[in-house]
């Protein structure tokens, strides 16, 4: 079937003729295909058509790229659908879009208590649901509990977990006894004389029965008190770097357990007998318990079991008094101890709180959102009170998850069994400026203005195209054709155009909080040494990374919060620097070969000079692991060379697809990861809370009580000033400690036509439409002003004793 | 005839089943489950999502659930990324957009496939000869997605005679179908042309010949029916190759087709959705190979389906 070689000659034509058209024209696509993503540079100051002829100037065109997941608030976790609530649903406050301060949402002022627990809002009268029904309290009372209930299977609803008794009420460890209940000393157990909590004690859920035994440490015969040795127990100390479930310490400096030489129990179901001592393990306090399992029976202490709550028949609980009150503390004594991520340590007499504890059946205690620290005082009075004060409480509030929904439209569709139908364009009853009009699964989705919005008048855009084109070269294309007005806030524009796309006009760049970094497994050797982890770091050139590779204009990052950062880190910041006494600049931050060659000769590894370079003599190979796209593979690659050239080390570099990269980085299964995190909020904590020890997002592993208490310390101070000051500390400490290696801190890149008015780049890449206009006569009138002015909040009153 | 016919459908059921056995347990295989994402969830949540789509169930359970679903209902479950919506809505709405791209795009190329390779085989040896064979060549070279954006720079960028994308009106069709058409109107041309220059040195042609048939009749009605029996066979694996260019195709130019969830649904672990594709293109597949099968018995008498 291939051309028979013989027709071009007996015709007098080679055939090479028609092999020539043929690889002219290939040479010609290509040169074309790549003047494609900047055609007709230099052609103009702006990149395609700026005229709009025949587009009505009140429809906005953008790309939203991707399809949300759900348009749910409380569920919504996608970029696409974050974007999209901002227009459909509006939260207590609204961020400014030019710098991110909080302005007039729902609420339009707001009383605090001065050591930042108590909140109090006042919701505007005039804001309607899309139906016309007013907005009131109860609306994002239900929101939020409903978010916090773990039912809805909300996977933002950490993000709620300041708010008081949100941590034991979501992990089902608050209830409240349904009537008067004596406490048993072990499940099933006959109740004793003692008398019984009355009905209505809310009750914290320490454990429930039967049990998982989820690791190999072996059973006891009896419980042990502090101070006996692992090896006269018969126990052997686990493996350096098996993970930690495998390891506990029993007590302060006391014995440590790990598995048995038999193997222990692993992953058994194991009935508890009996309640024994209270026992300190790994600074947590809790209780020895007597275990029957497969016939055999043993003590363990209760904090290496696991189990689901949820579907126990017995639970051991103690009474539980910290429930809200609504009202300030009188002195500003230690916060009391609540469960959940900012959770103090115990008292340090390492000895368990005396509460009345023991057994009750499951079903005599409900879970009852009644336990939060969440109330509508009247129909437009909301009240928040927080475990501890959270510096960056505002910030959170205009986040989707913090959006009202409708209670009675969610209930009508979860009767149904369809719940996810009640966000579908004839069903949605929505708060915020727009409302959806039609939505063509991964294609289009059309929005008009919400016509009970209370600022329906202001609004000067009446509808929005949100085009899902996933594709930038398409999205490229569509802009420069003048279908898009703007490229949308989720679409990179391509590495390799950036610097010539710089020079038009209608390219914006913006700073973005977001740092990307490599963990790095300090279990792993020699990742385990600081000083290895320090000289992996100064031996990277992060300003080249960027020149060369990323092209985007991203700032080095010698640590991790970045400078830009608002809640007061930046204008710290700032001052440091002036005051030349920056903690993250100047010799062991910035990048130093020399520097880092002898801290890997003091970690014990001769660098030698070799002809062609160095060579750390000994030093084992390294592994970096890094998911495919988007340039993370050509970092690698060049941080590879980079640890080659001035080190000696070799690394190699295992490229994984994304989900089976995060599995192995959560399986620590990992040297070296490509990594980065997002703000949720514009304040440092959003960072440093990934570094805590019991941060289920420390990938690193790396432990520093040191560095929780810092940021314990620093989320529980009120003066803005020396919370970030303590933040500073922490940051710094981890530094020091270098468990990640910060490359670099984000910037956006995108383009929007000259016309488009009130759009202004910030570090969130947040662009809501309603403040978005069509200016046909921007020619003429060059300013930016938005659509109209937000609502500025009068500076909070205060929350007396 | 008829036995062949329920005997090539038992068949596609039974590799269809297999299909989707294989399918479902290498899908369990990967790594990652479709909730994984940056942030951790905490157990509870894992717990709640899981139940909600019962892949807390023993995989066994899952499985024959999956399978009585599909059996007695039709019903291929719900997507785990996007809520509330099912398999059968999301192929219900991108099938049909894919198809018309694929019908159109199988007719523009039949429309230029047969026409050149004819002329090439009838001036054999001539300049519309090489012509003809160098439009194929080039039409089978070039990739498509050199194509599409040479074809969107001209049309769209500089002509703006045509949208750069999306699928709206007619006007947005042409680019895609155009771009989808080429390599198989190629491989036709070169095909038909084979298939004919055998025809036309075979017996029964000179025959037709000789006994003073026109030309043109010669080539209409004797020579054509035998020269495009290559072409017939090669339709199944040609449709094979639209519905899979139609994956590029369809992210080039925004079409809200079927084809981007080929990829998208593997890597996003919805193994529902992925299970779901993979059938519909293994159905559409088998019953394509199947129908050329019959047609080839139609067309050709030495053909015999037992």
């Amino acid at each position: 079937m291939a051309p028979p070689a013989g027709v071009g000659q007996r015709d007098g034509r080679p055939l090479y003729r028609a092999w020539a058209r043929v690889a002219c024209a290939g040479l010609l696509s290509l040169g074309l295909g790549l003047a494609l993503g900047c055609g007709g540079h230099g052609s103009g100051e702006y990149f395609g058509t700026t005229s709009r002829p025949g587009r009505d100037p009140a429809t906005f065109y953008l790309n939203g790229s991707d399809e949300p997941e759900s348009l749910d608030p409380g569920l919504a976790n996608d970029r696409a659908a974050t974007t999209l609530l901002n227009e459909l649903f509006e939260g207590l406050v609204v961020l400014h879009p030019d710098d991110l301060r909080p302005t007039a949402g729902v609420a339009t002022r707001w009383e605090q208590s001065d050591d930042n627990r108590l909140f109090r809002f006042h919701l505007r009268p005039d804001a309607r649901w899309s139906d016309g029904r007013p907005v009131t309290a109860d609306d994002f009372v239900y929101a939020w509990t409903r978010v916090l209930t773990a039912k809805t299977g909300a996977r933002n609803a950490t993000l709620l977990y300041g708010i008081r008794n949100a941590p034991g009420f979501h992990q089902g460890k608050l209830r409240r006894l349904a009537d008067a209940e004596p406490l048993r000393a072990a499940p099933g157990g006959s109740p004793p004389g003692e008398a019984p909590l009355d009905r209505g004690t809310v009750v914290k859920v320490l454990r429930g029965s039967p049990v998982e035994v989820p690791t190999a440490i072996a059973p006891l015969p009896a419980p042990i008190a502090g101070g006996a040795g692992p090896s006269e127990l018969g126990y052997q100390l686990p493996a350096k770097g098996k993970s930690p479930g495998d390891r506990l310490t029993v007590a302060a400096g006391g014995p440590t357990l790990g598995p048995s030489a038999d193997g222990g129990w692993r992953d058994r179901r194991a009935a508890v007998l009996e309640v024994g001592p209270a026992v300190r393990c790994n600074g947590a306090p809790d209780v020895w318990l007597h275990l029957s399992a497969a016939g055999e029976q043993g003590w363990l202490p209760g904090c290496v079991l696991k189990q689901n709550l949820r579907s126990a028949e017995w639970l051991l609980v103690e009474r539980y008094d910290e429930l809200p009150t609504f009202r300030p503390r009188p002195a500003p004594a230690p916060a009391a101890g609540t469960p959940g991520p900012t959770q103090p340590t115990a008292p340090a007499d390492g000895r368990a709180p005396e509460r009345p504890r023991g057994w009750i059946p499951a079903s005599a205690a409900l879970e009852d959102p009644s336990v939060l620290g969440l109330r509508a005082v009247d129909s437009h009075t909301l009240e928040v009170e927080l475990s501890e004060p959270m510096p960056y409480f505002l910030e959170l509030l205009s986040y989707a998850t913090f959006f009202p929904v409708r209670r009675d439209v969610i209930e009508r569709f979860t009767a149904t069994g369809r719940p996810d139908l009640w966000y579908r364009p004839e069903n949605i009853v929505v708060n915020g400026p727009y409302t959806l009009d039609s939505w063509t699964f991964h294609y289009e989705i059309r929005m008009k203005p919400n016509p009970a919005y209370y600022g329906r008048d202001k609004l000067r855009v009446q509808r929005i195209v949100w085009l899902q084109v996933p594709q930038h070269t398409a999205t490229m294309n569509l802009y420069k054709s003048g279908e898009l007005d703007y490229i949308g806030a989720d679409v990179a524009l391509p590495a390799a155009y950036m610097e010539r796309l710089g020079h038009y006009r209608d390219f914006v760049r913006s700073r973005y909080l977001s740092t990307y970094w490599y963990e790095l497994n300090v279990t792993k050797p020699p990742l385990d040494d600081v000083r290895v982890r320090r000289a992996l770091n100064l031996a990277i050139d992060k300003q080249q990374l960027i020149d060369s590779i990323m092209h985007g204009g991203q700032l080095p990052a010698t640590h991790y919060v970045p400078d830009f950062t608002g809640s007061g880190y930046s204008a710290r910041a700032e001052a440091d620097r002036r005051a030349g006494h920056d903690p993250f600049s100047g010799p062991g931050l910035e990048p130093d070969p020399a520097a880092a060659r002898a801290l890997l000769e003091q970690a014990g590894y001769r660098v030698e000079r070799r002809d062609d370079g160095y060579r750390a003599v000994g030093f084992p190979a390294l592994e970096v692991l890094c998911n495919t796209g988007e340039g993370h593979q050509a970092l690698a690659v060049a941080i590879q060379d980079m640890w080659r050239r001035e080190l000696g080390i070799s690394a190699s570099i295992r490229i994984e697809e994304w989900r089976v990269m995060l599995q192995n980085i959560r399986d620590g299964n990992y040297q070296i990861a490509r990594s980065g995190w997002n703000a949720d909020y514009n304040h440092p904590h959003t960072w440093l809370d990934t570094f805590l020890s019991y941060s289920v997002q420390n990938w690193p592993r790396w432990k520093s009580p040191a560095f929780d208490a810092l940021v314990e310390r620093a989320a529980a101070t009120a003066d803005v000033g020396e919370s970030i000051g303590l933040y500073r500390q922490a940051e710094k400490l981890a530094v020091d400690e270098m468990p990640r290696i910060p490359l670099y801190f984000y910037t956006k890149s995108t383009m929007v036509k000259p016309y488009v008015k009130g759009f202004y780049p910030n570090a969130r890449n947040l662009h809501p439409v309603r403040f978005m206009w069509i200016d046909p006569d921007w020619r003429t009138h060059p300013d930016n002003a938005p659509a109209y002015a937000a609502e500025e909040l009068p500076p909070p009153g205060r929350i007396l004793p | 005839m008829a036995r062949f016919v329920a005997k090539r459908l038992l068949g596609i059921v039974l590799s269809l089943w297999l299909v989707a056995t294989l399918v479902f347990l290498l899908l369990r295989l990967v790594p990652g489950g479709p909730f994984d994402s940056e942030r951790t969830l905490p157990p509870d949540i894992e717990r709640a999502l899981a139940s909600k789509y019962h892949l807390d169930l023993p995989l066994w359970r899952q499985y024959l659930d999956w399978l009585r679903g599909l059996v007695l209902h039709g019903d291929l479950g719900p997507t785990f990324r996007y809520a509330g919506r099912s398999v059968n809505e999301i192929i219900g709405s991108s099938l049909p957009v894919s198809m018309q791209l694929g019908a159109w795009a199988m007719l523009l190329a039949l429309c230029i496939g047969i026409p050149l390779g004819v002329v090439g085989a009838v001036r054999h040896g001539t300049w519309a000869d090489t012509l003809s064979t160098a439009t194929a060549l080039v039409g089978i070279s070039l990739p498509r997605f050199v194509v599409a954006p040479l074809l969107v720079f001209v049309f769209s960028l500089n002509l703006y005679w045509l949208p750069a994308a999306r699928w709206e009106t007619w006007r947005h069709m042409i680019l895609p179908v155009v771009c989808a058409a080429l390599p198989v109107a190629g491989a036709m041309a070169r095909l038909t042309r084979g298939g004919m220059l055998e025809v036309i040195h075979s017996d029964w042609i000179r025959t037709a010949r000789a006994k003073g048939l026109s030309e043109r009749r010669i080539v209409m009605r004797h020579a054509l029916r035998g020269g495009l029996l290559p072409l017939v066979s090669y339709l199944g694996p040609g449709a094979s190759s639209l519905l899979v260019g139609s994956v590029v195709i369809e992210k080039i130019f925004n079409v809200p087709g079927m084809g981007r969830y080929f990829v998208e649904a593997a890597l996003n672990r919805d193994y529902n959705l992925v299970m779901g594709v993979t059938l519909v293109y293994g159905a559409m597949l088998m019953v394509l190979n199947a129908t050329v099968d019959v047609a080839y018995g139609l067309l050709d008498p030495r053909v015999r389906l037992e």
